[in-house]
């Protein structure tokens, strides 16, 4: 019977990187020898002729920027002005407004939580957001923010990014998301609420794992990105976050599988564009799915890394996964979601649709931080099963 | 002093139990109480595992053992039962009784029926009483304790009206008597060579090999005299060391001898080392009785290899700490990995171990003082006395220090204090060579970026690096001659007299040299010794009360 690692010990210089990585350069080969007699696997002198670097993605959250000003108008309401105006738009008179607001936190549960309207019935404004009003939520104004040129142009409507100094920088998500309190900070800060969103599914979900693989890390040239889902969660440390040097297996499923090809330059990989796609969490976002997607990580010496992903993101898909946390994410969070889903509709600049003219998908980016660890590569992963990359919708 | 009043205290809760033995059999006149030693929560779980089966759920809290001459065996001496750890034992009995006769469990732990559950039936309880107490107390009950048993059963079963009830506060009973939490050793003869007695004998070669209470066949050989012989008692040392259970033993004696209690209460600082957790220390002891086990059974290698032995086990949690692959099944994801490590891997032996140099380090740095006086006195048997108490331990604290980056050159500034230098010079050239390991035990190559200098010297022989250090306990005599002496203190529960530590000295160590350093041959040695079984007097002090406490029981004739 084959065994389906030698010949991934032997595709260290292919697309895919040997069958156990790691971030640590020194006696890489005597690790990978190690393990994969370990394994009572062959060892190729190929391996070792190539570099991995490999990591466990510790947090993944919405990439912010927050400056004084970039928010002229102001940030979007606090939860009991918000709850005002809900009650206000219902028809409740400021007696009823007051009482309701004095009994905060129980009132909002069921009067936010119900309080669209169809045909004067309520229903709920999570499932049915236009069945409110437009709030018209105040949106980001500022010209810093991260991400990539995603369409190749440059706009009114773009970022530069501030560490890449890219310009035509498309992230309308951040323009959407960064005026409300629990979406701002300033790195290395990281936001609330998206923090949080990625934080508590993690214990669950299969770990997010990256691989760069190259001839000679410690210099410029070619690199292979390898961004796939392990088939174990993270386990915590004692601080709380994901403990470093962990060992991960690749999970088998294709829908979490991604290779590209990129550039390393002075410590920082940026790939070409690819389609990104990974399970996730169903209480968090079932699946993320990027088109026209680019990632930027820079390889830090203390063996961590930190970068950026962006791409198109189908903005419903988005609007679901606020709109799941429901009137927790008002009553709690502070957010809007109805007027989320306007902001994300009138702010989605990207695939319209053939029939509508509406564009379908939104430009976005995303923080990653990662810590070092080890990846497995087994027979789930065969290449035959990687998807093919396509790089247009 | 705290000896002698935890010896009376023990006594002082039972006022029977060696009484009986001492005054109801026909040689009690020259029976004498030559120890009693508590015994341990190990201990304690493995016998009612023994006697009444796995299932039986133990909760509670046991009281803290102490540790004495390297080895809480011989603090187990030294112990009594405290108001509070009597009101934990009580506890504990009361809940293993419930179980024992409750309806899930009677039909295999009660063997016999009876004639009505709703009264008693002192036949049937004394049959079980009877047979479990032979277990519990390690040598079958006095007639006295028999009928005192079976008397508590049938009146509690007939005025609760319930059998089980009744054989429950009976049980309960046995289970808080110092017969049964303390291993008490009876010796005859006169007082220059006292001899163990055949129930004594085997319980602490049970204890020795097994960590446990003798089984039947044991006691059954006890009962028989067999052990008296030394063919008899050679086949019951046969048939123990081909036991799986000696597994428990050997981990037994070497978590006592390495001082895993201590885990317990170790931590490190979460902001600076979030990896190491209570499952981290918990893995890496057993990673390293799993070595051992590995080394000195399934081998049957040779002990001085543990200095320098790449093999080990790994979960993934240890293989974080040491920054090593460690692939499980998805569906064991805790699970075990044999591992090999390379020749020229910075760890070999069980030194380099998160169980040796993270418990022998302190929250938040490592310690090459601690982990040398742990290499001098854990492993070579070698006492070093403590610090005096005015001393400024400041400049090693000061991990920060830009003068002193290293370890190494704090220490050097240390032991510049004339008052220091002294017992530094024996433990810090030794502790020095594990700076490579920081206090959880990861490798590390630098400290504040300065290249860690791992040399070092101990008894005239130098080394470079920790490989070195292993290289160099394998070969000093002190390390086999240590593991003999405790191997033995261990089995006696005490330090060796004088007799006894020049035959150990001499013969045992002889012999375990000529054993080729095995652990089977070692024990096996001790086993079948005449000085395993003999026995000392305990010294009687004028004045004090526990002696004068012992005497009154007429324990010393």
């Amino acid at each position: 019977m084959d065994n389906p690692c030698i010949s991934k010990c032997s595709m260290a210089k292919a697309a895919r990187p040997s069958v156990v990585s790691r971030r640590s350069l020194v006696k890489k080969g005597n690790r990978l020898a190690l393990l994969c007699g370990l394994l009572g696997l062959a060892f190729s002198r190929e391996a070792a002729a190539s570099q991995t670097k490999s990591y466990v993605v510790s947090w993944f959250y919405t990439a912010t920027y927050s400056q004084d000003g970039d928010c002229p108008d102001g940030l979007n309401d606090d939860i009991e002005t918000h709850f005002r105006k809900a009650l206000a738009l219902l028809g409740k008179s400021q007696a009823e407004i007051e009482g309701a607001v004095k009994a905060i936190p129980g009132s909002m549960y069921f009067m936010l939580g119900d309080r669209g309207r169809i045909d004067g019935k309520p229903v709920s404004p999570y499932l049915y957001p236009t069945s409110v009003p437009d709030p018209q939520i105040k949106t980001l104004k500022g010209k810093v923010g991260y991400g990539f040129n995603l369409d190749g142009k440059e706009g009114p409507d773009d970022f530069v990014d501030p560490e890449s100094g890219e310009h035509g920088v498309d992230n309308q998500l951040y323009r959407v998301l960064g005026c409300f309190v629990p979406q701002r900070a300033f790195p290395p800060d990281r936001p609330g609420y998206p923090t949080a969103a990625w934080d508590m599914p993690r214990d669950a979900m299969g770990a997010w794992l990256i691989e760069v693989t190259g001839d000679d890390l410690s210099k410029d040239g070619d690199v292979t990105i390898g961004i796939y889902q392990a088939t174990a969660p993270v386990m915590r440390g004692t601080d709380g976050t994901p403990i470093p040097d962990m060992t991960f297996r690749v999970s088998g499923d294709r829908r979490s599988y991604n290779v590209v090809h990129g550039h390393l330059v002075n410590g920082v990989v940026a790939s070409d564009t690819f389609t990104f796609n990974m399970l996730a969490d169903i209480f968090y976002e079932p699946e993320f799915h990027l088109s026209d997607a680019r990632v930027r990580l820079t390889l830090k010496p203390d063996g961590t890394a930190r970068g950026i992903l962006g791409g198109y993101e189908d903005w419903r898909k988005i609007y679901s996964s606020y709109a799941s946390g429901g009137v927790f994410n008002e009553a709690v969070v502070s957010l809007d979601i109805p007027g989320i889903y306007y902001a994300l509709k009138r702010m989605a600049d990207a695939f319209p649709d053939p029939k509508t003219g509406e564009n379908t998908a939104i430009s976005t980016a995303y923080a990653i931080e990662a810590v070092p660890a080890f990846i497995v590569h087994d027979n789930k992963t065969a290449a035959a099963d990687v998807p093919a990359q396509d790089t247009s919708r | 002093m705290v000896k002698k009043i935890a010896i009376a205290l023990a006594i002082a809760l039972t006022a029977t139990g060696i009484s009986h033995a001492a005054t109801d059999e026909p040689s009690a006149s020259r029976m004498h109480l030559v120890g009693m030693r508590r015994i341990t929560q190990d201990q304690y779980r493995q016998i009612i595992a023994d006697v009444f089966g796995r299932t039986i759920k133990l909760g509670g809290r046991f009281e803290p053992d102490q540790r004495d001459a390297g080895l809480l065996a011989v603090g187990a001496s030294q112990v009594s039962v405290t108001a509070s750890g009597f009101e934990q034992y009580d506890d504990l009995a009361r809940s293993i009784a419930a179980q024992v006769v409750d309806e899930q469990h009677r039909i295999v732990t009660v063997p016999c029926k009876p004639r009505s559950g709703q009264g008693a039936d002192d036949a049937c309880a004394g049959n079980f009483l009877s047979s479990v107490g032979r277990l519990l107390y390690r040598r079958p009950l006095t007639q006295r304790e028999l009928t005192d048993e079976i008397k508590i059963a049938s009146d509690v079963s007939d005025r609760l009206h319930d059998f089980y009830a009744g054989l429950s506060l009976a049980l309960t009973g046995m289970l808080e008597s110092a017969q049964f939490l303390f291993r008490q050793e009876v010796a005859s003869g006169d007082a220059s060579h006292l001899t163990l007695d055949p129930y004594s004998k085997a319980t602490r070669l049970s204890f020795l090999l097994w960590n446990a209470g003798p089984d039947r066949p044991l006691l059954d050989a006890a009962e028989h005299g067999e052990l008296d012989t030394p063919a008899g008692l050679d086949r019951q040392v046969d048939r123990m060391l081909a036991s799986p259970r000696l597994e428990a033993g050997v981990r037994a004696f070497f978590s006592d001898m390495l001082g895993f209690t201590a885990f317990e209460g170790l931590a490190k600082d979460p902001v600076l080392y979030p990896k190491f957790s209570a499952r981290v220390a918990a893995d890496a002891q057993e990673q390293t009785l799993r070595t051992i086990v590995e080394l000195l059974l399934t081998q049957n290698g040779d002990y001085r290899d543990l200095f320098t032995t790449r093999t080990t086990f790994l979960t993934p949690l240890l293989g974080a700490i040491y920054k090593i692959p460690v692939t499980t099944p998805d569906d064991l994801p805790d699970a075990w990995v044999r591992y090999e490590y390379p020749q020229d891997a910075e760890q070999a032996g069980i030194v380099t171990q998160a169980s040796f140099v993270a418990l022998h380090s302190q929250p938040g740095r490592s310690s090459p003082t601690v982990r040398g006086k742990a290499l001098r006195e854990v492993l070579l048997c070698q006492k070093v006395p403590d610090p005096p108490g005015n001393v400024n331990f400041a400049l090693v604290q000061d991990t920060n220090n830009p003068d002193f980056k290293t370890a190494r050159q704090r220490l050097t500034a240390h032991r510049s204090q004339p008052t220091c230098a002294g017992c530094h010079k024996i433990m810090d050239p030794i502790g020095l060579a594990l700076e490579n390991f920081d206090t959880t035990g990861a490798f590390r190559a630098l400290e504040n970026g300065a290249p860690i200098d791992a040399s070092g010297e101990i008894d005239g022989m130098k080394f470079t690096d920790a490989q070195g250090l292993g290289k160099a306990l394998h070969d000093n005599p002190a390390a086999a001659a240590c593991i003999v002496n405790r191997l033995y203190a261990y089995g006696i529960g005490r330090s060796t007299t004088k007799d006894e530590a020049n035959w150990v000295h001499t013969d045992l160590t002889k012999d375990f040299v000529a054993g080729h350093y095995g652990i089977e041959a070692l024990l096996r040695g001790i086993a079948t010794s005449d000085q395993f079984y003999s026995a000392t007097k305990p010294e009687i002090r004028a004045g004090d009360p526990a002696s004068t406490r012992l005497a009154s029981e007429g324990l010393h004739q």
